[in-house]
């Protein structure tokens, strides 16, 4: 049972997002276009459930409601939606060394699916802030959106701070079986992680036209120590690194519209959205578009309010419940800014001197100091790497300059922070390192 | 055991070399002596009755002939002593030596011993989510071995073809496949493990149980909880947030008809279940 309300939960939302990919022109159907799809449809469908259940409808009734509209809207503009199936990453056969690398890659969605349906939620924030919230809005018996009641929010359960994605999500899910239970509570980490191994894998692919590029890319995600626990362990983290990777790719490859949603789901999966990545993002495409010479100053104002438009739009009622309710857009806590003695070193030690992400950072660093000229030269590499190296600016800024600190300092949230921006380092180094000339037929001679 | 001339010079130096904050080590009985540990750095030393925390002393000599001495603690488990830590080790021990009459077994950490400790199982725990376990061989941290694989792959693919980036690309990439590969021995090694035990996370078990009962007897009344212990809280919560819930941080507790709790004190208990204990709070209103 748990599995048809999955597996029906998630087409309703592939169909929204088609229906929406179609409205922005994107009709090319590929393995990524699902990808894309459902990754629009998951933020539609939890703004919507949840902006019904604010009114008074139940989480049932309003999933209900959504999926009418969006199965009767794709009934309308099926055909109009014209389809052309047109997938480089399936086209061809699998190499030797592509299906090697594709094995690492499937261990992680084997033992994810086998711990999901074994184990329970068992990680705390998870219990607390995501799947404990979720039952509690679906639940009702402990929610209210009244912030002079003491069950505003969920607050008993979880911070009422953070954004609601995974729980109304997962809350959906559940009130479709009729019972929770931990598949249900855990599998959009699954759906995150396919979303980011086919971003990755088809970015690097369309750059390079290498498909085995591609998957050494997504396959060096799937190794990260720490990836395989946060596909099952039910954080948003996940959630973060999905639409960080999808929201660039839209600013690199000038679909704004489509970044502009993906930052809004950014905002609506964990504050870090609109605190860290709306101005990593405003700047990348500041970068991105200053760069483009193709384009005269008001056609590069108009895309830039595409982007600003479309988040804006899209997340507003989001925002502007957060400031008429009063709840904070960070956890209450230290607010100083400023340079805390020792925590640049211990910065250092997380990212190079760490188990947790083991010797990735060090290899990042290398790969990145060789192929630097490459980088500066070419102009598809360069907006990609003020991208990645302004995120990482973030980071340490929070990490070493703001209460955050603490969090460096007992390695609560460090490594999943890192964790994040880890998917854009790997499209940046995997494409500097090898040159588009470079053929798997005369890799492999080479080196194999 | 009988002293020999070379211990006994050895104890002296001990003796006056060493101040303990309260007391002075007075070393009377020398368990081993003259113990050639060839290449291993770590020894294993377990003592047969010996109380834990009580000093003991290891002392060794360098290849040069100089003598060094180390105060260590008794415990109640076996002791593994990493040596190539300290400072003149070269495989050979002088004794060991304490101040109690008890026995002890001294042997070198053998190849396997390093084996069983690189594969053994870094169970799941709460903290798993995030930071992740560090896997050693000998001193050597796989991270190490691993990041110096990159650069002997990169030196092989270089010397093979010429092309810098591709050889670093390539030379990390399969380092990075053999350090995951210990991580999905890992993974699976806990799955496992779990299978073993039906798939019951050990520190869910009572309060499973517990709350199973506990959710039939609360019905559509209202509960609160008392501390309980780390993620407990938090499962607890989780279990059941179905049920009307007067937390602590934004409701009065003592409005709840049921407080979970593992300290009972004088009050009505309707249900336990080993350390948790189901109060009745109807009668105090």
């Amino acid at each position: 049972m748990s599995l048809i309300a999955v597996i029906l939960h998630i087409c309703v939302d592939i169909l929204c997002g088609l229906l929406v990919l179609r409205l922005l022109k994107d009709t090319e159907w590929q393995l990524f276009t699902i990808v894309k799809a459902l990754a629009i449809g998951m933020m539609v469908d939890t703004l919507f459930v949840g902006s019904f259940s604010f009114f008074g409808l139940s989480i049932l009734a309003s999933f209900i409601l959504f999926s009418i509209i969006n199965i009767g809207l794709f009934g309308v503009f099926y055909k109009k939606l014209n389809l052309s199936w047109s997938d480089k990453l399936l086209k061809g056969r699998v190499s030797i060394w592509e299906g090697l690398l594709l094995v690492f890659i499937l261990e992680k969605l084997v033992w994810s699916i086998y711990s999901l349906i074994k184990l329970p939620v068992y990680f705390d924030d998870a219990l607390n802030h995501w799947s404990g919230r979720g039952k509690a809005l679906l639940y009702s018996v402990n929610w209210s959106w009244d912030p002079a009641s003491p069950l505003f929010m969920g607050k008993a359960f979880g911070h009422e701070q953070y954004p609601l994605f995974a729980s109304i999500w997962r809350a959906t899910n559940t009130s479709i079986t009729g019972s929770p239970d931990g598949f249900i509570e855990r599998v959009d980490g699954l759906l995150m992680w396919v979303i980011i191994v086919i971003s990755i894998a088809t970015w690097i692919n369309e750059v390079s036209g290498k498909r085995w590029l591609g998957i050494v890319g997504a396959s060096i995600l799937s190794c990260l120590p720490l990836e395989a626990w946060h596909i099952t362990a039910g954080y948003v983290e996940i959630y973060m690194q999905a639409y960080l990777i999808l929201a660039l790719w839209g600013i690199f490859n000038g679909k704004y519209v489509f970044a502009g949603l993906m930052t809004a789901a950014l905002i609506w999966s964990k504050n870090e959205g609109l605190i860290l990545f709306v101005p990593t993002l405003t700047l990348c495409l500041f970068f991105t578009l200053l760069l483009n010479r193709d384009l005269d100053l008001a056609k590069k104002a108009k895309l830039f309010a595409n982007y600003k438009l479309t988040w804006i739009s899209i997340i507003s009622p989001w925002i502007l419940f957060k400031l008429f309710k009063g709840i904070g857009f960070t956890i209450p806590g230290n607010s100083d800014i400023g340079y805390v003695d020792g925590t640049l070193k211990l910065f250092g030690y997380a990212m190079f001197d760490n188990p947790s992400s083991s010797f990735f950072w060090a290899f990042i660093l290398i790969g990145i100091i060789i192929s630097s000229s490459r980088i500066i030269k070419d102009k598809k590499l360069l907006p990609i790497a003020a991208g990645a190296f302004t995120l990482l600016a973030m980071m340490l800024f929070v990490f070493t300059s703001t209460g955050a600190h603490v969090f460096l300092e007992n390695q609560m949230t460090i490594h999943r922070s890192l964790l994040q921006i880890a998917p854009v380092f790997i499209v940046l180094v995997c494409l500097s390192l090898v040159g588009e000339k470079t053929k798997l037929k005369e890799v492999q001679k080479e080196f194999l | 055991m009988k002293l020999s001339i070379n211990s006994f010079y050895l104890l002296l130096l001990i003796c006056l070399s060493f101040e303990l904050p309260c007391q002075n080590v007075s070393i009377t009985n020398i368990i081993a002596e003259n113990f050639t540990t060839s290449e291993s750095d770590l020894l294993e030393i377990k003592f047969n009755e010996t109380l834990p925390n009580l000093p003991f002393v290891v002392a060794w000599q360098d290849s040069a002939g100089r003598q060094y001495a180390q105060q260590y603690l008794t415990n109640d488990n076996k002791l593994i002593i990493p040596m190539a830590q300290q400072s003149g080790w070269s495989g050979k021990l002088l004794m060991v030596g304490m101040s109690i009459a008890d026995e002890a077994t001294i042997r070198s950490i053998s190849f396997s011993d390093h084996w069983n400790n690189f594969i053994s199982m870094r169970g799941m725990t709460p903290g798993s989510v995030n930071f992740t376990s560090p896997y050693f061989f000998k001193n050597y941290s796989l991270r190490f071995i691993c990041f110096c694989l990159v650069f002997i792959l990169f030196a092989l693919f270089f010397i093979i073809n010429k092309r810098v980036y591709l050889s670093l690309l390539f030379g990390f990439l399969i380092s990075w496949l053999v350090y995951d590969s210990r991580n999905i021995y890992n993974r699976w090694d806990i799955m496992n493990n779990l299978a073993q035990q039906d798939y019951e996370i050990y520190i869910f078990k009572d309060i499973d149980i517990f709350l199973k009962e506990a959710r039939e007897i609360i019905g559509d009344k209202s509960w609160s909880k008392e501390p309980l212990s780390g993620v407990i809280n938090s499962y607890c919560t989780y279990k059941l947030a179905d049920l009307e819930y007067k937390s602590k941080r934004y409701d009065n507790p003592n409005e709840a008809d049921f407080i979970i709790t593992t300290k009972p004190k004088k009050r009505e208990i309707v249900y336990q279940h080993n350390s948790y204990f189901l109060i009745s709070q109807n009668s105090d209103k």
